[in-house]
């Protein structure tokens, strides 16, 4: 099953665009677009997806918004948070491939979703990524 | 018929889920209650289902808590990303859900389902403990998928204080909000508190479950004005209403609530639009305007409250009836507290002189313009005390303004204006007659040089005086804060006259005569100089250790027997310490001798037994008991104190006998394991410790109690079934009991007089070494028992109150100490010496709920009176050993009445025991009481009839069978009601049927499987089992389980190690195993962001931090998790999760700190991860 997560996203019932991207639909009609990247062991998964851009992080934090990360990741369940080079602020989760079913990736992926439409409603007020 | 809808279960499939009868409120339900409540869990569920709103009206004291869990845990099961929150009045009642629920999953739901329950019973999702709106969104918004416990009093949102404050308050709101404009949050903008809801809104998630705790505080509903500024606040806060205008501004602003459930035993005061008043608030009355349409008739209305309300009526068992409320409670309506329905009238010719004055200046102050003839119930200061109310530069603890048990100074502040803070005190609440009053007091105090006599509280303080006698516990309601200080130094005062009089009595010759009388004086003076200033309440004892005891002027009682006592002299107080000491000549009293136990001999047989039973001679019975003694006792033996040195001796020969295969050997070595935590000192030691004859052989109250059956069966009944553990458990925690309550409560007298009159002085070192010799103070101690037993069967005494205890042992345990059942037994002495701890023959509370005063009054003992502002009026149960409610300070709503007697009215009440039990007199002595004292010949007798007639009213409205209510004004006219047709206000005695019982068609619905099995859950265990292993095979050391769903070790890396915590979690009912490492704690000037980023990026593991403000510093871990899906990949991911955690943690560690801590280091910092992460 490894590297298959595009066939595991379909059976899962997701198209994957063609920038190795998907697109998540909630409940309550928001989107979060879901980003992939294939670890170097090819055993693991990175599913991200952007919350909030650098100046609307800026707004809700006391100094360093990586430490407004990283104080989020102790009441986390499978999503974790940090800040990549652009200083945006990132949901992120890591997928095990081996003997992955369809249905604990749709788990995984709506999860991340869901947890990052919430942070990013809440600190942009929008729904923008 | 409504058809059932495929959302809604029946009672079958809620019993797979729920088993009520497992330990709910103390363990006292009764098969029939439980199914009562699981009934009601499953209507409750479906009316839920059905139309997303109901009400759970249950009578006081029937578990409306617990059938509101069991809905939660019902809708949860099926749904396990069901979102709750419980909105509790006050912070006692927020904490007691949060302890509620626990107690729930962890007795009554059957299944660790992952959903509602976890493995090893904690609650499967986390438990949040709001304390303030900015709270709510900042909790909300870190993390929605908790449960949310919050508190009416958050929602004052007080807009007093510093503007620092203020803008804190705002700054960190829009830390969770940072896209609304700032300027909407000015403190000074009208629309303020309106608009810092709305934005708390923004922030908050959708709530699946919204529990409304005594949901008739929100009776007045939605409005923007006076009083109800809370109620909408917490309208908006919760979106109860829709707000066009504003939404560009409030983006995401909506109903947050989905399905609201609301509880009151009293839902409506006089009307039914308050129901509709309730819905509306949360946004929920759509549908539901009948409820307020005066159009309708009573029926109409109850046919309509019928799909919403359920009610069921309380009842208690005398011989072969069944007893509603209105039969089981004898109400003295009449104002006397003597004799039932007797009016109470001023006793001397002063009494009535001042009775008259204070009517005529109430009168007078009735009739001037501003009252025009009317007072407002409950608001006469002069109904509870003439005492003189000072202002506010003489404020006294006691007359800091009642906040109806507000805990914070958030909360506290609400209520008063700024003038009132600035002149530091409330006048609304002092009563409309106050100052006339004070007038009055002054003249009296200044002409007669004496107070002026209160008829009312006269003679209140002499009927409740009897209960130093009687040993009835009495709760008494007051409504002045004053009051409840004047009661209780009026109660202390009699109490002391009485011990002074025992003491007096008891003591023998004219040496102790002499000296008692020197001890009373100087208590006096003191107590008098003491309450000439600031009165020392007993409250200010908080400051002092946690578990230090201290002496208070109180009363006799705290000044003698309580704390270190007097100074010199061998006080009560000295004797209870030296009872505690491991050095005194008391400190094997309260010991048990194990040996004789296990042998079943008297102490002179002891030796003899043993070398019968180990098949050797008395000798060497001896010499190999004090050789092995020597072993536990260590190099340092000579200074060993005297109960170290008799557990050594014991253990000596529980050893030996240990080594025996039948019974004796098994009880022997479980004593030894499970009492002797004290480990060999020194295994090589090879000499003989002398003493074994004298040690083995060493009386203490619990060997000669063995040796009275009949004492013991009422002091110390011995479990008879069970594996012996289980049975030695009981047995110690029931002798801890026993020895604490002796060292702390009343029985410390009789242990004062007896050991007084054995030295014929109190003098401290008089005799010290006739005190070592003392023959058989046991003995003398169980005649006394004994004595008290048979000679004084009706009174409070030290037999009555160890009797209490034992016969209604498990109850109080699982009351009051729940810990106690599965605690070591080393921890047992601790946490009972803090449960009964400084105890008072009377307590008095107001301000703040006083968690060890509750919990001693629902004990046997002190206090016998406690004395209360409405403060207590919800929330805590005192049932267990009151059943009288004194009214003293009345109150207006039927709620206020209903929720007060409540109190003592619950499932496993003293009165429900009392009527059921063999020696039930019949006579309505043996009914709950309940007394409105007042005196007749005043105003305060119109007040009472509209009080009266609120009671029935309510009865009327919410049960069958009582007639139809009438419409009524909420003041009281003095002119009206003196020329009033007298209306019958006597207490509704016939049997009550309530009008919103549970139907057939609520519990109706589809029979489902449970979405996890039991099997499931053994199954889940077993994954972790073998998760388990696999740390041990990765090479991690120390890996053990620290509780059922927790995995903790040391991975072994390399020259390094590094601890790591494996929790089995659950999210949306799926396993999720979570891997925890602590790095340790490290200063913010030292924390560097670069550097943490350069170390991460490895699959599965993220930093996580939390700061800490008090040392400025971060505690670091790392932390990481993976779904557990099909069982065969286990090992594989917790493999790779594990690695990961660990090897990036040390990794940071290693660069962060320049350091390798172990477990050992990092212990305490891991609990805290876990903690969270649970």
């Amino acid at each position: 099953m490894r590297g298959d997560w595009k066939e595991l996203a379909k059976r899962a019932g997701y198209r994957v665009d063609s920038s190795d991207s998907i697109t998540v639909t909630l409940d309550g009609g928001s989107v979060q677009v879901v980003r992939f990247r294939l670890e170097e062991t090819e055993q693991v998964l990175r599913a991200s997806s952007i919350i909030a851009r650098r100046s609307v992080l800026a707004a809700a934090t006391n100094d360093s918004s990586y430490r407004y990360a990283w104080e989020r990741n102790r009441l986390s369940d499978l999503v974790g948070f940090t800040v990549d080079g652009r200083g945006r602020l990132i949901g992120e989760t890591w997928i095990p491939l081996d003997e992955l079913t369809s249905e604990e990736f749709g788990l995984y992926l709506s999860e991340l979703a869901r947890v990052c439409d919430w942070h990013e409603f809440r600190l942009s007020g929008e729904d923008t990524f | 018929m409504r058809r059932p809808l495929p959302e809604r279960i029946d009672v079958a499939t809620a019993r797979e889920l729920l088993d009520f009868a497992a330990g709910a409120a103390g363990g006292v339900v009764s098969t029939a209650v439980a199914e009562e409540q699981l009934s009601g869990a499953v209507a409750l569920h479906n009316m839920l289902q059905d139309q997303n709103v109901a009400y759970l009206a249950d009578e006081v004291g029937m578990g409306k808590t617990y059938v509101a869990l069991g809905t939660m845990a019902l809708l949860r099961h099926f749904r396990p990303e069901l979102r709750v929150m419980v909105l509790a009045p006050k912070e006692n009642i927020q904490n007691k859900w949060m302890k509620e629920w626990r107690n729930f999953v962890s007795r009554i739901v059957r299944v660790e389902d992952l959903r509602v329950k976890g493995l090893g019973g904690h609650p499967a999702r986390a438990l949040v403990k709001v304390n303030s709106l900015v709270d709510l969104a900042t909790e909300a918004s870190n993390d929605p998928d908790r449960d949310f416990f919050v508190r009416l009093t958050s929602f004052s949102l007080p807009i007093v204080g510093a503007d620092a404050t203020l803008d804190k308050r705002r700054k960190s709101l829009l830390r969770t909000v940072p896209w609304l404009q700032s300027d909407l949050l000015d403190a000074r903008k009208e629309g303020y508190k309106r608009n810092f809801a709305r934005a708390v809104n923004c922030a908050l998630p959708d709530i699946d479950l919204l529990i409304v705790d005594e949901a008739h505080n929100l009776k007045a509903g939605w409005k923007e004005r006076s009083s109800s500024v809370r109620n909408m606040v917490l309208g908006c806060t919760l979106g109860g209403r829709h707000i066009a205008e504003d939404t560009a501004q409030f983006k995401g602003y909506r109903r947050r609530i989905k399905k609201v459930l609301f509880l009151s035993a009293t839902p409506i005061e006089y009307e039914m639009r308050q129901l509709w008043n309730q819905l509306d608030l949360f946004g929920f009355s759509a549908g539901w305007d009948e409820l307020r349409d005066a159009s309708l008739d009573h029926e109409q209305h109850r046919a309509v409250v019928r799909r919403l309300l359920i009610r069921r009526t309380a009842e208690l068992s005398s011989g072969d009836r069944r007893l509603t409320k209105s039969e089981y409670r004898r109400e003295w309506r009449g104002g006397g507290i003597a004799t039932h329905d007797e009016p109470l009238r001023p006793a001397t010719d002063r009494q009535r002189l001042a009775v008259a004055l204070v009517q005529k200046k109430v009168a007078e102050l009735l009739g001037s313009g501003v009252h025009n003839h009317s007072f407002q119930v409950g608001l006469l200061a002069s109904f509870e005390s003439f005492l003189e109310t000072v202002k506010s530069t003489k404020l006294r603890p006691s007359d800091v303004p009642e906040e109806e048990g507000e805990d914070t100074a958030e909360d506290a502040a609400f209520h008063r204006t700024p003038e009132e803070i600035a002149s530091g005190r409330e006048s609304r609440r002092d009563g409309a007659d106050i100052d006339a009053i004070n007038t009055l007091a002054k003249d009296h105090l200044k002409t007669l040089g004496t107070e002026m006599p209160h008829p009312k509280m006269d003679a209140i303080v002499a009927e409740l005086a009897q209960s130093f006698v009687t040993g009835r516990k009495a709760l008494v309601f007051v409504r002045r804060v004053a009051s409840v200080d004047e009661l209780q130094r009026k109660l202390e005062e009699k109490y002391d006259e009485l011990l002074f009089a025992r003491l007096r009595a008891a003591l023998r010759g004219a040496t102790l005569q002499s000296q008692i009388e020197t001890q009373i004086k100087t208590y006096l003076a003191e107590r008098a100089e003491a309450r000439h200033g600031i009165r020392a309440r007993d409250e200010f004892r908080n400051t002092v250790a946690e578990d230090g005891e201290q002496s208070s002027i109180d009363s006799f009682f705290a000044w003698f027997f309580r704390g270190k006592g007097p100074d010199g002299v061998r006080s009560g107080a000295s004797i209870a310490l030296d009872l505690e000491k491991a050095s005194s000549a008391y400190s094997t009293l309260l010991e048990d001798n194990y040996v004789t136990a296990v042998l079943g001999v008297s102490t002179d047989r002891v030796i003899a037994e043993m070398a019968r039973v180990l098949g050797i001679s008395e000798a060497d019975v001896v010499t190999r008991v004090e050789r092995q003694a020597a072993r536990y006792l260590g190099a340092k033996s000579a200074v060993v104190r005297s109960r170290v040195r008799m557990r050594a001796f014991q253990a000596g020969a529980l050893y030996l006998l240990g080594a025996l295969e039948d019974r004796v050997g098994a009880d022997a070595r479980t004593i030894l394991r499970d009492v002797f935590v004290i480990p060999i000192r020194d295994e090589r030691i090879d000499r003989v410790e002398k003493g074994a004859e004298q040690w083995l052989a060493e009386r203490t109250l619990f060997s000669e109690l063995r040796l009275r059956p009949v004492l013991l069966k009422h002091l110390w009944p011995q479990r008879a079934t069970g594996d012996f553990a289980a049975i030695l458990h009981e047995c110690e925690l029931r002798r801890e009991f026993v020895s604490t309550m002796i060292r702390k409560g009343h029985p410390i007298i009789d242990i004062f007089i007896l050991i007084a009159n054995r030295l014929e002085s109190i003098r401290k070192g008089a005799r010290e070494i006739a005190e070592m010799e003392l023959p058989n103070l046991a003995g003398e101690i169980l005649d006394e028992l004994e004595r008290q037993r048979v000679e004084e069967p009706a009174q409070f005494n030290s037999f009555q109150e160890l009797a209490e205890n034992a016969a209604n042992f498990h109850l109080i345990v699982q009351l009051n100490a729940p810990d106690l059942l599965g605690a070591d037994l080393s921890r047992v002495p601790t946490i009972l010496g803090k449960t009964l701890r400084a105890q008072r023959p009377v307590a008095g509370m107001a301000g703040k709920v006083n968690g060890e005063v509750v919990k001693q009054f629902r004990m046997p003992g002190y206090p016998l009176i406690l004395v209360t502002t409405d403060l207590l009026k919800e929330g805590e149960d005192l049932h267990t050993f009151c059943s009288s409610v004194y009214h003293y300070g009345i109150a207006w709503m039927p709620s206020e009445l209903e929720q007060r007697v409540g109190r003592v009215d619950r499932v496993g009440s003293q009165t429900e025991r009392r009527l059921g039990s063999d020696t039930a007199t019949g006579s309505d002595n043996d009914l709950l009481q309940v007394y409105y004292p007042h005196l007749n010949d005043t105003v305060e007798v119109l007040q009472l009839r509209r009080v009266y007639e609120r009671l029935n009213r309510f009865m009327v409205m919410m049960h069958e069978g009582l007639g139809t209510p009438r419409k009524e004004r909420a003041d009281v006219s003095v002119m009206e009601e003196g020329i009033r047709h007298v209306i019958d206000i006597q207490a509704i005695r016939t049997p009550l049927r309530s009008a919103f019982r549970v139907i057939p068609d609520m519990v109706k619905g589809a029979r489902r499987p449970l979405a996890v099995s039991a099997e499931d859950a053994a199954r889940m265990r077993e994954r972790l089992d073998a998760i388990e292993i696999l740390a041990s095979q990765m090479g991690a050391r120390g890996v053990h389980r620290k509780e059922t769903c927790q995995v903790v070790g040391e991975m072994i890396l390399e020259s390094r190690v590094q601890p790591f915590a494996l929790l089995l979690r659950s999210l949306r009912g799926r396993p999720v195993l979570r891997c925890v490492s602590p790095i340790g704690s490290v200063t913010m000037d030292r924390w560097d962001d670069d550097l943490a980023v350069s170390m991460l990026g490895v699959p599965y593991a993220r930093l996580a931090l939390e700061r800490n403000e008090r040392y400025e510093s971060y505690d670091v871990a790392i932390e990481g998790d993976v779904l557990l899906g099909p069982v065969e990949n286990d090992l594989e991911r917790a493999k790779a999760l594990i690695l990961a955690v660990v090897t990036t943690a040390d990794r940071m560690e290693k660069v962060l700190l320049e350091r390798d801590a172990s477990m050992a280091v990092l212990s305490a910092g891991l609990d805290a991860e876990v903690d969270v992460a649970r």
